[in-house]
């Protein structure tokens, strides 16, 4: 995989990560990777060239991540309410599923370098067999990595997995008394992920679609979620900006 | 793993360190002329803003958007007792004026979220008539401006609404809502549900998304379109989860906490601009 340096040529780059690490530095960073149709369209390009630049974006933001010491990251790959799309484009972003997830955990790579485990978030049956199979091979091939995490959310949505914990929860007949927040919590799909410090959403929408409704803590916490709406589009969102971002959560975290 | 050059010598530690003070001075910096900026543009905005009280104004600051929210959440915090507008008398004042933009701009749903639960302590009627006395300061006597509140409790909800029997439906429904309503409201339907299968009520399978939405509509009423804070920092306080889900979030940074019509016609300026799209 080649990690394309934007604006951030690589010395530069490396500055701007031994300067952040001086300082907190989040540790469960989110992103709602918006914006990939509307690039393609703004370039004249067919939808499927934006998912591909949106791919080449999120390689180059997760490689900075790990880099600063972010220890987990989650992103926002595939909506249950994505299958409503065009047959050709949910059948792009699967292809980006069955090749990419494959090369990431080739020797050398992103897996490797920051030994990477990946969770995948959702229900995957509703995948594909063979997207299946690769998720299944990629979170096998990648288990006993403890440095870092990187959660896929793919089919997702927060309401599905608050739903999902519900029924876990009067499947498994806990008895309603002992029933409080963190048994919830314990049953989703993204139990055992860390608080959430930063969530950040590109292309300028202000919403969360949702994506991490339980998770997103209140700031009145002691680790409350900075939520951050950005008007790039994916595609464009650099490094520089998650850079100046993370100064700013570190700045208010000191 | 981690890159060990930019870990190791306490010599370029030291020097990281330095250049982080520098950026994090820069930032302050950044953040002061930001926010003089605004706060001057937005000073001018407000007295290029004519005075409001009257329900004609509003109604033309709104016919130049495309859309208007049917439903409107706004975060609002009890400020201090003795600073002007603090104290449960400036909470009530602020839930009046919000309730006759709305009213103003024609939206049919008002959901106010103060998160310690202050206002559902107030005796009903108490909220009723304050609202009510604040109506009267923009609508006058007339009719056009009548409400009904509901008081929502996980356990049942209590609501008022106009006293002359046979009076037309309400302009304005208010639901009054606090943090129990969020994810402890969750919890307990959780726990409903849960019981229902323990027994033999439903099967599991049986508990689909449409369900426990049905159960949580029930209680707190619907997602709002548009939801409005007035902090200069986002922060949903605890906002119940499961009703935030593509609501439109509006948060000015110009802003401290003050809840002003400005930063209302603002949010809905930006709603009428958003472009929504679902998945697809």
């Amino acid at each position: 995989m080649e990690v394309q340096t934007g604006i951030f040529a690589a010395p530069l780059r490396k500055l701007a990560v031994g300067v952040l690490q001086q300082g907190p530095v989040p540790q469960h960073v989110a992103f709602i990777m918006d914006g990939n149709r509307r690039y393609a369209q703004k370039r004249g390009q067919e939808t499927k060239e934006g998912h591909n630049s949106g791919y080449n974006t999120l390689s180059r933001i997760l490689d900075f991540c790990y880099q600063v010491g972010i220890h987990e990251v989650t992103v926002y790959a595939f909506s249950l309410e994505n299958f409503r799309r065009p047959t050709a484009e949910v059948e792009a972003l699967m292809e980006i599923a069955r090749t990419r997830l494959r090369q990431i955990c080739d020797r050398g790579d992103l897996v490797e370098r920051y030994g990477i485990r990946i969770n995948f978030i959702g229900d995957l049956s509703l995948l594909p067999e063979d997207v299946q199979e690769t998720c299944r091979y990629v979170a096998d091939f990648s288990r006993k990595n403890t440095h870092s995490i990187l959660n896929i959310c793919m089919p997702y949505t927060a309401r599905d997995d608050i739903a999902h914990s519900i029924r876990t929860i009067a499947k498994n007949k806990v008895n309603s008394n002992e029933i409080d927040e963190s048994t919830i919590r314990d049953h989703m799909y993204t139990a055992g992920s860390r608080p959430l410090d930063l969530l950040i959403r590109t292309s300028d929408t202000n919403r969360f679609s949702d994506f991490l409704l339980w998770e997103t803590e209140s700031r009145r916490t002691q680790r409350g979620t900075h939520i951050v709406f950005s008007k790039s589009l994916w595609p464009e969102y650099s490094v520089f900006e998650l850079f100046w971002t993370l100064v700013k959560w570190s700045y208010s975290a000191e | 793993m981690v890159d060990s050059a930019t870990q190791s010598g306490t010599v370029s530690g030291f020097f990281f360190g330095i250049i982080l003070k520098f950026v994090f001075a820069l930032l302050a910096v950044v953040k002061f002329v930001r926010s003089f900026y605004f706060q001057s543009t937005y000073r001018v905005e407000a007295l290029t803003l004519s005075p409001h009280k009257t329900p004609q104004i509003i109604r033309n600051d709104v016919t130049k958007l495309s859309k208007v929210p049917r439903h409107i959440a706004v975060i609002l915090d009890r400020k201090q007792k003795h600073v002007e507008g603090g104290g449960v008398e400036g909470l009530l004042s602020d839930v009046g004026e919000v309730a006759a933009w709305c009213i103003g701009a024609g939206a049919s749903e008002l959901t106010v979220y103060e998160r310690t639960g202050v206002l559902k302590s107030l005796p009903l009627q108490d909220v009723y008539n304050a609202i009510e006395d604040r109506l009267r300061m923009y609508f006058g006597n007339s009719s056009s401006a009548t409400f009904k509140i509901f008081n929502r409790q996980n356990d049942g909800t209590k609501s008022l609404g106009p006293s002359a029997a046979g009076s037309a439906d309400p302009k304005l429904l208010i639901n009054l809502i606090s943090e129990s309503n969020g994810r402890k409201l969750i919890v307990d339907v959780t726990r409903v549900l849960s019981d229902m299968v323990a027994q033999n009520v439903t099967s599991p399978k049986d508990i689909t998304l449409d369900v426990i939405d049905r159960q949580l509509k029930e209680r707190i009423g619907s997602e709002p379109d548009l939801l409005i804070m007035f902090s200069s920092e986002i922060d949903l306080q605890g906002y119940p989860p499961w009703h935030i889900r593509v609501t439109e979030i509006y948060c000015s940074p110009a802003n401290n906490g003050n809840v002003s019509y400005l930063v209302f016609m603002k949010a809905l300026h930006a709603f009428a601009t958003a472009k929504f799209k679902l998945g697809r």
